[in-house]
């Protein structure tokens, strides 16, 4: 019993020596530095709540800029990644004094959640160039160490006003970037009372806007400035002497650029201007850099301006004469004035026939004073023939044949044709040249041949012998001056021509059949050709023999002597006519006069 | 329980212990390497500090230990009325697993983060379990029986006459020799006024000499060397009995102060304990409920 009395004593004396300590030990460490104000056991529920850890109304109940920040939904605190947590899910404490209770990474920070994002030159800049103590406005949040709050978005709450206040916006970014200062890409110009135009626009910023001192310090001007004049800029070249208003004669485009273009009535200086002349300078013509400026623009005063050559240069020499305007227009000196003016007899190669029509630029590919070879016709032609008129390796000139007049009709005569090869005779005389040259829509004047069938049809082969005309020599029979013209001698044939056979044409005994004239297998026979009208009443041995009774020379009378038949005329039979005996009978439908009688007694005539 | 049953039992318990060790080990290392600066940034901190679900589990799970360790232990050895369940010695051994295993887990509940007035709690813990170890030193000092009653100097002397008695008999040991043994073996007579740690020392030069002339005797017999290693080994036990009887009045008195320490430190722990439990709850760390 003694011994646990002992015991228990002791636990209450441990227990009171260190209950002093005890007390102020509940912490589970040190604080942050930021909080170290509230360590001590009497501050624990500044923080926590009695039953409910640490809540953020605990936390906010501090930090009023970060609450008023939330309730103004601003800031990095309101922003989607934060809202809803926990503020000890970032900001734990009781890990020493030393702890980092903002653990902050600059570089991977998305500045946007604050929504204020980062641009240009900001994205480079360091955090701490913009979050100092002299861009925060508010006394309380400066006095805050390390603190990110407090700025404003607005430029001017950084950076310097550069052009002091003079301008009629406080809005920076109205006209700059963040990207740089200057130049100030945004600022519209033309959004001014001063318009940039023409060269306005190249001119640089400086050359307009002067620096100038103001509060002890250089500024750039951009307001104040009178532009109502070009001559508060620009200094005036002539003096005043011809007025104040620039505008009247020259352009923003240049000085030398006059609005004459478009005001001044040329015509009144009896030029006209045309063409290219409406769109050059006048400095082009007039000389602007005169001593005397009364004098500007009266510096063709007593010149011819009719002659283009007063101002051109005749870049012919004078070859072509001082019309320039035969040639060329006032559009472009390279457009040609082609279809009529230029005498092109000038340039030693008359236009002739056919010449005369073709554009100029046919020849004259390339500029119009570029040289054209025109020794021969080949220098522009094409060989129609391809070289079938070489002579000596050269082909010879087209103009041997043809004219410029037209190249379809020729030159080329008779008597030049005779003097070659094949002399034309006869009919080839009045023969066009495309009866024997043109092949298939071919001209053909080489390796044509000689020989009648190089050109014309044997209309014989296989009906005449070529023992007739050997070598098909038509020659044989026929001659150039006519077809039908026959030089045939038929004694060499098996039937010599006698009587009325030498005086009738070939055709009536060769008759065409079937549009071939047949000459060969025509029996010798006179009934081949002939008809016998005496039906077979002649007849022997299955022939009848015409020339019994009749000769070649005639048909009539007939050589039959009346008194060798088994009937000798006489008495008053030798008067009587043949049909008063001899009567035509039908035969096989046609009439035939009967003269072999099958009887000759009298009563067979005479009843 | 067997001598077997016992050995597997104690290296279960000690198995448990050890990966429980290793596993914690393993798994927070780096962060409890961190430094404390460090650490709410590392990727565990949400799971393994001592407020986190695994942190906060630990505290509890290893307080549930200690608890049932002390005052399971406390029931049992304590309380009269209680049927005796199990031998005393198996409880002390249990009441050492829980209240190592629940200091172990409450160790990485800390996080390895010492201060405040839980710290004296964890501290006393620290107070405790080594008083623990060195008290079990002290325990198995004093000879007892197997239900933990200790034995008196009569007794104690009985067993050591007993056991040298038995040296005779079974290695069948000429006379001559036995008694040459036993008078090697015999404890010298202490100095009155020697100091513990002295005595200590004493006995330990003491012993080395006894072993080599135990040895040395032994050489000369014509006993087989299975023989000479079951004598050597009783000479041991001799030697150890000895030992135990010339420290049993120091150790006895050194038991009781130890309990002055032991027992304290254990309710500070608790105290404190019950205190952190309580500011813990009242600012609504209620782990995961």
């Amino acid at each position: 019993m003694r011994r646990r009395v002992r015991h228990i004593g002791s636990v209450f004396l441990l227990a009171a020596c260190l209950i002093s300590n005890v007390v102020a030990q509940i912490s589970p460490g040190d604080l942050s530095k930021g909080h170290a104000q509230l360590e001590g056991i009497s501050n624990c529920t500044q923080c926590h709540v009695l039953g409910n850890k640490v809540t953020n109304e605990k936390c906010l109940d501090c930090h009023k800029e970060i609450k008023t920040r939330i309730d103004e939904r601003k800031g990095y605190h309101a922003s989607s990644e934060v809202r809803g947590k926990d503020c000890f899910a970032c900001h734990s404490d009781h890990h020493g004094r030393a702890f980092q209770i903002i653990r902050f990474d600059s570089d991977a920070f998305d500045h946007r959640l604050t929504g204020y994002t980062l641009t240009g030159a900001h994205k480079t800049t360091d955090c701490r160039a913009c979050h100092t103590d002299e861009n925060i406005e508010s006394a309380d949040l400066r006095k805050k160490e390390h603190t990110y709050l407090g700025l404003n978005t607005a430029c001017i709450s950084c950076h310097v006003d550069e052009h002091q206040n003079t301008l009629s916006t406080r809005d920076c970014a109205s006209c700059h970037t963040t990207d740089e200062f200057a130049p100030a890409v945004l600022f519209d110009h033309d959004k001014s009372k001063f318009p940039l135009k023409g060269k306005h626009r190249e001119t640089d910023c400086a050359s307009c806007h002067e620096t100038v001192v103001k509060n002890n310090k250089e500024m750039q001007q951009f307001t104040g400035m009178p532009f109502a004049s070009c001559a508060d800029c620009h200094h005036d070249v002539h003096d005043g002497r011809l007025g104040t208003n620039c505008a009247s004669c020259h352009t923003e485009e240049s000085f030398h650029v006059f609005t004459g273009n478009n005001d001044f009535n040329h015509n009144v200086t009896g030029f006209p201007l045309k063409g290219r002349h409406k769109k050059v300078s006048c400095a082009s013509c007039h000389q602007t850099s005169v001593s005397d400026p009364e004098m500007v623009f009266k510096d063709y005063r007593n010149k011819d301006v009719s002659t283009c050559v007063t101002c051109h240069d005749d870049v012919h020499d004078g070859k072509f004469g001082t019309s320039c305007t035969n040639c060329h227009t006032e559009e472009s000196f390279r457009q040609i004035n082609t279809s009529e003016g230029f005498d092109h007899t000038l340039t030693g190669y008359p236009l002739i026939g056919k010449h005369e029509e073709v554009d100029c630029k046919k020849c004259h590919e390339t500029r119009m004073t570029d040289p054209v070879e025109h020794s021969q016709c080949l220098s522009c032609h094409e060989d129609f023939h391809k070289g079938q008129f070489i002579e000596k390796d050269q082909v010879k000139d087209c103009a041997l044949c043809h004219t410029e007049h037209t190249f379809a009709e020729t030159k080329f005569t008779i008597e030049q044709h005779n003097a070659g090869a094949f002399p034309l005779e006869g009919a080839h005389l009045a023969t066009p040249c495309f009866s024997c040259h043109l092949e298939e829509e071919e001209w053909v004047f080489r390796d044509l041949g000689q020989a009648c069938v190089d050109c014309h049809t044997d209309i014989h082969a296989g009906l005449l012998d070529v023992k007739y005309y050997p070598d098909t020599d038509c020659n044989k029979c026929h001659t150039t001056d006519a077809w039908p013209d026959i030089n045939f001698d038929h004694a060499v044939t098996e039937f010599v021509l006698e009587g009325r056979h030498t005086t009738i044409s070939c055709g009536a005994c060769h008759r065409p059949e079937e549009e071939e004239v047949v000459f060969a297998g025509i029996p010798s026979q006179c009934s081949a050709c002939h008809d016998n009208i005496h039906d077979r009443q002649f007849e022997e041995n299955g022939e009848t023999d015409c020339r019994r009774c009749h000769m070649p020379e005639q048909w009539s009378p007939s050589t039959f002597d009346h008194n060798t038949s088994r009937f000798v005329l006489d008495g008053a039979h030798k008067e009587v006519a043949c049909g008063a005996c001899h009567k035509e009978q039908m035969i096989e439908g046609r009439g035939v006069v009967q003269y072999k009688m099958e009887r000759i007694d009298c009563a067979a005539c005479h009843l | 329980m067997t001598g077997r049953a016992h050995r597997i039992y104690i290296g279960t318990l000690i198995a448990i212990g050890v990966s429980i060790f290793l596993f914690l080990c393993y798994w927070g290392y780096t962060y409890y390497l961190t430094s404390i600066e460090e650490r709410p940034f590392h990727e565990d901190h949400t799971m393994l500090k001592p407020s986190g679900p695994i942190g906060h589990g630990l505290g509890i799970v290893g307080t549930l230990l200690i608890l049932i360790g002390v005052f399971g232990y406390i029931l049992r050895k304590k309380n009269k009325l209680l049927p005796k369940v199990g031998a005393l010695k198996y409880w002390l051994e249990f009441h050492i697993f829980l209240c190592s295993v629940g200091p172990l887990l409450i160790l990485f509940h800390t996080a390895f983060k010492f201060g405040g007035i839980v710290s004296i709690s964890f501290w006393s813990m620290v107070a405790v379990v080594l008083s623990g170890v060195i008290g079990r030193f002290i325990y198995i000092q004093i000879p007892r029986t197997i239900h933990g009653r200790e034995l008196s100097l009569g007794e104690i002397t009985a067993m050591k006459n007993e056991m040298s008695e038995s040296l005779g008999k079974k290695y069948k040991l000429p006379d001559a020799l036995y008694e040459s043994i036993i008078d090697v073996t015999k404890q010298k007579e202490a100095d009155g006024q020697e100091g513990f740690f002295k005595a200590e020392s004493r006995r330990r030069k003491e012993k080395k000499e006894t072993l080599r002339k135990v040895k040395s005797i032994l050489s000369e017999t014509e006993l087989q060397q299975k023989d000479k290693r079951g004598v050597m080994d009783l000479v041991r036990n001799e030697i150890k009995m000895n030992t135990r009887i010339s420290r049993l009045q120091a150790m006895q008195k050194l038991f009781r102060y130890w309990h002055v320490a032991h027992l304290p430190f254990a309710l500070i722990m608790l105290v404190i304990m019950v205190i952190h439990v309580a500011i813990t709850l009242a600012f609504g760390y209620r782990w995961i409920f």
